[in-house]
């Protein structure tokens, strides 16, 4: 794997790295954490992914190729499969990323529990760098100040994760939101061996702004990884390797109500909740730990001229949340359990060079109340996503392209025990991309891009009617939403300018929008209009 | 021993004094002169000095060796020579403008050649040794005392907004949250416990910076014992480490043993800065996170050196640096809208002139100026809407000049006179909204009886206190270093003089508002004052210190450090004024090492620390007695009158406190792996410390008729002289005595071990297990209310009183560091965590009804009763229990913290660091058991950091 025959592919594919920064600062309307990325290849080394949690997202269009920054994605058993061990081989050069971005989502197209705007700076530093001959490193660490402005009825800093407790908070303060996420992973060549390791911590804190009503949280997440791989020359090069996760995360909130009081909604599914005054004691608090575990297999390999990576890996997620400030707490408890498969390829046909992958995740999730016995929510995530890159890199022009297809398919039945409500929506998403370039003198080249996906649901929600007054504003629009077909767009102008011969300055303005397309119910609180993003990102690359 | 100590007679003082200086420098120095000859055995160091990077020679780098005055300069090949290196343990220190300085730590044999090659980066973090945490067996310059000692490269990777964090590189010393808020003070070798031992002991240490000490003596920012609202400061504890950002040190000696004879005005520990001077690299850092935004520069230049052959500086040179740091806090943010803004600058100028000694840092002569500056500002702005009418500041200015004059003679001699000035503008401010029913009220500021007013309702309190305090210091010191009888001799003696003042408005606050609702009455309450009319302090000391050496051929050494200093407190606020007490201070340290990789060590000492402003010159107390209290429904028939007597609680005997060190242990070194292992045991005693003893008085009250008492006449009676009848009142006065005794015993370890090659990881591991305890003999009365309803009920006689109290602490802390390091990435990864093994808090003291000790009359009489005759039925009044001691052990759950630091290189010699306290969010565990308190952690505090190098940014 470490060579002059695969140099330029994991030359190609690294450069890809730079877009973690780009696109984590974009992040799509809905992403909430800074870990969040359309292009999830890239966050696979990392040891922060989300594990047996898919999220309820909101539909995004297939990222732009991006080709002045990240030309190639790149297929390896770390970068691709999540094995830390495999960046022994993946990284094959130096490159330092330092960027400066702003972003911005706003829009009344929204759900509930997302602020009416949300502005995010980011400062981050990213990096890889080949350490003599056995050993590649990467890393990166990143500074989010996001504030949210307008209705923050979410207290916790992820309301759209696969969890049903959701705690909200009607004061609705306006929030600042700083978030710093540092990652690192090494892999190491033993002869036919490869060791390695990553680590990631990120913290959060999340606290009110200017308001009488205080809201204060702070997180911490740390994970780590390690995985082992061996190349079976019996079986033609094969590399096969095993790996293990584990993502920690602890989150304090408290909430002070003092001189006003705070109403706050505990959601735990579908069925309507008691409110909870916060008066006297004037302080509430609560705390959420989450403890996740993954391990699984990984193969890749060569076949045909085709690079190719598989892995399978089996997930479960446990969430304990208290308001007891004592030992041994009595807790709502979230489990959540399944298994993801993915797989990719790539090939050069001549001028062309092809890159497929596809994932499919699939989780049950129970849900238990302190008080009571028995299950009380159930629900089951799967997502398929799969998509394909092509690109065509002519020699002699100054002109370049590349258009990337995507289609996937996700589903979410829920059920809740306690109101008897149940959810099933299932939604297909097909979307296209294209995205051109051109060199205009030797140092500046320019390109622009534009994708788009369709959403397509079908869905059997329930009634409006059948929430209460707090399941009707916080709960049933975002259902709505989901029921709704819809259309999401992005575009991206990119110019990049090349100092030396491996230093550039590379400035990218991108806008997305969401927008439904399909008929709109007349559910209290669901958003109208569109959802759009600006995001503008300033970054010195240095290195290949 | 306590008092015969305060009251040693100056003339004792003087000559015991003198006797004991002309002896020593007799018996050490002259003979040194005169033979020159039996010197110990010395080796010579030799080496290289290289680019980590390029690998090629690095020419002109200065290589000294720590805390002697031996140095060379590499030359073109980058090879260096030190002639004459003591045996024994000692450090090389190497420093190159552009490349970042180098420790290494090495053991000097008896005699021979030792090659040691260093290798130099320009980014500190490539270096394959750096070291990122306090060499816990180093040695403070001129010191053989146990000590920390935290270099410019462990300072850049700690997180530390003020050398406050810095401390937590200490044995012992707890993690903290990264920020300004909340005054900050040194503690060391004190377990914290219920009743203040903290303060106390933060008191007591002494803080140096840039050779001259820091002064909290003269801070008055307190309402005092009888005050009911605080401001933020310090007053009567140390000094406030946040003034000084840990930006601008270079290096930071923490001596928890028994420091030399040059060392006074202390009874706890040492801590010596060095702030960063000279040809200093331009550098930028500014620091991120939630709470905490600080920005610093630090630069400076050298001017006009010549090296001459040889490496001795010939030519005159100067040097000139400056240093800016401004950080903020925002304290509560979303609730409060608090902050604490930190402004520090330091301007220093060094010249130099003459031939100087091997090291090439200095002439002959040597003149460092230095103008320091701070500013430090509290603001809690009122909230309306949360809580009306509460607001505070505290803001502290602060500006010193120091100069420091220093001569090299012939034959190791050096003479330094060190003058400063140091001046501070202390303003703070607090308000609340008050409530008070209706009263009887006076605004007499003398004795004497007065009609007064009926006020009653709720009205801003509000008060200012503000303090200008000055510190005037200066002392000549010589030292001298030679040979005798097999013994190598460092003789230092010097003489220091001290004055410390305040000015200013005082405490200040409208007496018809006060700061507090029961103001008037028999409780003793302060009344404003200003503070320029505190009379100043006076001191001043000698002292004489030896520092021996003596080396064996079997590689054995001997090391002694003896020492005796006298701190004499004057009358009045002259120096030239008779002494109204002295102590004498006879300090030795002692270290065997039977093998150079192995040291015994042992030290006793006798400190003292001399008695603050606020304690000296306690404020008085007003005590307002009601005469007459005639309060009809209407407002013209009312009629008040209340004598007012103020009672000077300044105690003319208070003196020195007097701290006693013991200490013995032993230190392992295993050579160039750099592992070493340290245990050292303890005994910190301060007897006398200053506190305020409740002291029992009477005052008479006069009784009054009034001519008319009919109602509805729409004026008010008059009173009939002369009074009908008078009782006696018994009254507290707060007196300040030396009557408080703090002792801390216990065990310090630590223990570094070698690295793994492997993975790189070397693990650190300190900890400290130390047991305070604060303990007096005074009287007690109970809970508050006890002799209050007794001053006030004249039909209750007596009542009990007890004897003692003691607050005793304990903990065992135990700090594990793990360090991983990848000099080829320029990548250090630090955990950190802290084991709590042991907390307790627990005041002791008789509780049963048999306890008490006698019982006070209204006179103020203390009658004692003997313990047998304590059951009988006279004194079944007194039998009740003592209420208001906690009994209880409060021990807290053992418990974990984690803190992590990641550091990286950047382009340009710069360095990215980011850090998370409580980095897993810890909550901390709750008690299992009744009686225990939970354990809970602050959340979760990080952030970022980023140095960057402005010479390699073309400055």
């Amino acid at each position: 794997m470490i060579g002059p025959l695969h140099a330029e592919r994991w030359l190609l594919g690294l450069a890809l790295l730079a877009a973690p920064f780009r696109d984590a600062c974009a992040q799509w309307l809905d992403d909430e954490s800074p870990r969040a990325s359309s292009y999830p290849w890239l966050w696979e080394w990392g040891a922060l992914r989300p594990i047996a949690d898919l999220g309820r997202r909101l539909p995004s269009p297939p990222p732009l190729p991006s080709m002045l920054d990240a030309p190639q994605p790149p297929l390896g058993l770390a970068l691709t499969a999540g094995n830390p061990a495999g960046l022994a081989d993946d990284i094959v050069d130096d490159r330092m990323d330092l960027g400066f971005g702003i972003g911005r989502v706003s829009g009344g197209y929204r759900r509930p529990l997302e602020p009416d705007e949300r502005r995010t700076d980011r400062y981050a530093l990213e990096g890889f760098r080949r350490m003599g001959v056995r050993s590649g490193v990467i890393g990166r660490v990143a500074l989010d100040r996001i504030a949210l402005r307008g209705r923050t009825f979410a207290v916790a800093p992820e309301p759209h994760s696969s969890s049903p407790f959701i705690m909200t908070d009607t004061s609705a303060p306006r929030v600042n939101r700083p978030t710093v996420t540092l990652e690192g992973a090494q892999g190491i060549a033993l002869g036919d061996w490869r060791l390695g390791v990553a680590l990631g911590y990120q913290a959060l804190e999340l606290r009110s702004y200017r308001s009488s009503r205080v809201r204060a949280v702070r997180t911490a997440s740390s994970g780590a990884s390690a995985g082992i791989v061996r190349r079976v020359h019996a079986l033609g090069g094969i590399d096969a390797g095993v790996q293990v996760r584990r993502l920690a995360r602890a989150d304090a909130i408290g909430v002070l109500a003092f001189p006003f009081t705070v109403r706050l909604y505990e959601l735990e599914g579908y069925g309507e909740v008691p409110p909870r005054d916060v008066a006297d004691p004037p302080v509430y608090r609560r705390r959420i730990a989450r403890d996740a575990w993954a391990y699984g297999a990984s193969l890749g390999g060569e076949i045909s001229g085709a690079r190719w990576v598989a892995v399978a890996e089996r997930e479960s997620l446990r969430e304990e949340q208290s308001s007891a400030q004592e030992d041994n707490p009595p807790t709502d408890k979230w489990f959540t359990a399944g298994a993801s498969f993915g797989a990719g390829a790539q090939r050069r046909f001549g001028r062309v060079m092809a890159t497929a992958r596809a994932r499919w995740a699939t989780h049950r999730g129970t849900a238990q109340r302190m008080d009571l016995e028995g299950v009380i929510f159930r629900a089951q995530d799967s997502r398929f996503s799969s998509i394909a890159d092509l690109r065509w890199l002519p020699h002699g022009s100054p002109w370049d392209a590349a258009a990337t297809l995507s289609l996937s398919r996700d589903g979410r039945t829920a059920r809740d025990a306690l109101s008897g409500l149940r959810s099933d929506v299932r939604a297909w998403s097909p979307g296209a991309g294209l995205e051109v370039t051109r060199t205009l003198t030797p140092r500046l080249a320019a390109g622009a891009g534009y994708a788009a996906t369709a959403y397509l649901p079908r869905s059997r929600i329930p009634a409006t009617s059948a929430f209460g007054p707090v399941g009707r504003s916080l709960v049933a629009p975002e259902l709505e939403m989901a029921a709704t077909r819809a259309l999401a767009q992005r575009m991206a102008l990119t110019m990049r300018w090349n100092h030396r011969s491996n230093r550039a300055v590379i400035l990218r303005v991108e806008h997305g929008a969401l927008e439904a397309t399909g008929k709109r119910s007349d559910v209290t609180g669901l958003g109208d209009g569109k959802r759009s993003l600006w995001v503008g990102t300033l970054r010195i690359v240095s290195g290949p | 021993m306590r008092d015969s100590c305060r009251r040693t007679s100056p003339a004792v003082a003087h000559s015991l004094g003198l006797a004991v200086l002309l002896s020593v420098l007799a018996g050490s120095l002259l003979p040194a002169q005169e033979s020159g000859a039996a010197g110990p055995q010395r080796a010579t160091i030799v080496g290289t000095v290289h680019d980590t990077e390029r690998n090629a020679p690095i020419a002109g780098a200065l290589v000294t060796v720590e805390g002697t005055r031996l140095g060379a300069l590499s030359d073109s090949a980058g090879a260096f020579r030190l002639r004459d290196v003591p045996a024994g343990p000692q450090v090389l220190h190497v420093r190159r403008i552009g490349y970042a300085p180098v420790r290494t730590p090495l053991v000097i044999p008896v005699s021979g050649v030792v090659r040691r090659d260093i290798v130099m980066a320009q980014a500190a973090l490539r270096l394959a040794g750096v070291i990122v945490t306090a060499d816990p067996v180093g040695r403070a310059r001129g010191e053989l005392g146990t000590a920390s000692v935290i270099d410019r490269e462990a300072i850049a990777a700690q997180i530390a907004p003020s050398i406050g964090a810095l401390l937590e590189l200490v044995p012992g010393t707890p993690l903290s949250v990264p920020g300004l808020e909340g005054v900050q003070q040194a503690s060391l070798r004190a377990a914290p416990n219920a009743t203040g031992a903290g303060d106390l002991a933060a008191f007591g240490t002494l803080i140096v910076l840039d050779g001259v000490p820091l002064s909290n003596n003269a801070n008055l920012q307190t309402t005092g014992p009888r005050g009911e609202q605080s401001v933020g400061s310090s007053a009567g504890g140390g000094v406030d480490l946040r003034r000084i950002p840990a930006t601008v040190v270079e290096r930071l000696e923490v001596i928890r043993g028994i420091p030399s004879s040059r060392y006074g005005d202390l009874t706890q520990g040492t801590i010596v800065i060095d702030t960063r001077t000279g040809a200093i690299p331009p550098e930028l850092l500014v620091r991120y996170d939630p709470f905490t935004v600080e920005a610093s520069v630090v630069g400076g230049t050298e001017l006009g050196r010549a090296d001459a052959p040889g490496n001795i500086v010939t030519s005159a040179a100067h040097a000139l640096s400056g240093a800016l740091d401004v950080a903020r806090t925002r304290v509560q943010p979303g609730l409060l809208d608090d902050d604490v803004l930190r402004v520090a600058a330091d301007m220093a100028h060094r010249w130099t002139t003459g031939r100087g000694d091997q090291t090439g840092a200095d002439g002959r002569f040597a003149l460092d100026s230095r103008l320091r500056f701070f500013q430090l500002h509290q603001n809690s702005p009122e909230r309306p809407e949360v809580v009306p009418g509460r607001a505070s500041s505290n803001r502290d200015n602060g500006m010193r000049l120091t100069e420091r004059l220093r001569w090299l003679g012939s034959g190791g001699l050096r003479v330094e006179l060190t003058a400063s000035i140091d001046r501070q503008r202390q303003r703070s401010t607090r308000q609340a909204l008050l409530f008070r029913p209706a009263m009887p009220f006076t605004d007499r500021l003398i004795e004497g009886r007065a009609f007064g007013r009926f006020i009653e309702g709720l009205y801003l309190g509000r008060f200012a206190l503000s303090g200008d305090p000055w510190l005037v210091y200066s002392r000549l010191e010589g030292e001298i270093a030679g040979d005798r009888v097999g013994l190598t001799h460092r003789v230092r003696a010097g003489a220091e003089l001290r004055r410390e003042w305040t000015g200013g408005p005082g405490y200040e606050f409208a007496v018809e508002f006060p700061p507090q609702s029961t103001f008037n009455g028999i409780n003793g309450f302060d009344r404003p004052r200003r503070f320029d009319a505190v009379p100043a302090v006076a001191t001043s000391a000698l002292y004489v210190d030896d520092q021996m050496l003596r080396t064996f051929a079997s590689g054995a050494s001997l090391s002694a450090q003896l020492g005796l200093r006298i701190d004499a407190l004057h009358e009045g606020t002259s120096w030239l004024a008779a002494p109204r007490s002295a102590v004498v201070q006879p300090r030795l340290n002692v270290q065997l090492a039977p093998w150079p990789r192995l040291r015994f060590r042992g030290g006793a000492g006798r400190t003292a620390k001399l008695p603050s402003l606020l304690h000296l010159s306690p404020a008085p107390q007003y005590f307002d007695l009601v005469n007459v209290n005639w309060y009809p429904p209407n407002p013209a028939e009312r009629l008040a009158v209340l004598t007012t007597f103020i009672r000077n609680p300044t105690n003319a005997s208070l003196g020195y406190s007097i701290g006693r060190k013991l200490e013995a242990g032993l230190e392992l070194d295993l050579g160039t792996s750099g592992a070493t292992m340290s245990v050292v045991g303890f005994s910190d005693v301060i007897a006398g410390a200053v506190g305020f003893r409740p002291e029992t008085d009477f005052i008479l009250r006069e009784h009054y008729q009034l001519s008319d008492s009919t109602i509805g006449t729409g004026r008010p009676p008059t009173i009939v002289e002369p009074p009908s009848s008078i009782d006696t009142v018994p009254i507290l006065i707060d007196r300040p005595a030396n009557n408080q005794r703090l002792a801390s015993r216990g065990i310090e370890w630590s223990a570094t071990l070698p690295e793994i090659p492997g993975v790189r990881i070397r693990v650190q591991v300190q900890g400290a297990w130390i047991v305070t305890r604060l303990s007096n003999g005074d009287v007690d009365f109970g809970p508050a209310t006890l002799f209050t309803e007794f001053q006030g009920d004249s039909t209750v006689d007596r009542i009990p009183y007890w004897l003692g109290l003691e607050s005793r602490g304990e903990r065992a802390l135990m700090t594990t560091r793990v360090v991983h390091h990848q000099p080829a990435l320029g990548l250090i990864v630090t955990a950190t965590v802290q084991n709590v093994m042991l907390e307790e808090s627990r005041e002791l003291g008789a509780v049963d009804t048999l306890a008490f000790a006698g019982y006070v009359t209204r006179t103020g009489a203390l009658v004692p009763v003997a313990p047998e005759r304590r059951s009988d039925a006279e004194f079944a009044d007194l039998r009740r229990t003592r209420a208001g001691v906690l009994v209880a052990p409060r021990p807290a759950p053992a418990d974990w913290l984690l803190s992590l630091q990641v550091a990286k290189t950047l382009p340009g010699n710069g360095r990215l660091s980011f850090y998370a306290f409580n980095a897993l969010n810890r909550v901390g565990k709750y008690a299992r058991g009744t009686g225990l308190l939970p354990r809970l952690y602050p959340e979760v505090r990080f952030g970022l950091e980023v140095t960057l190098s402005l010479a390699s940014l073309g400055w």
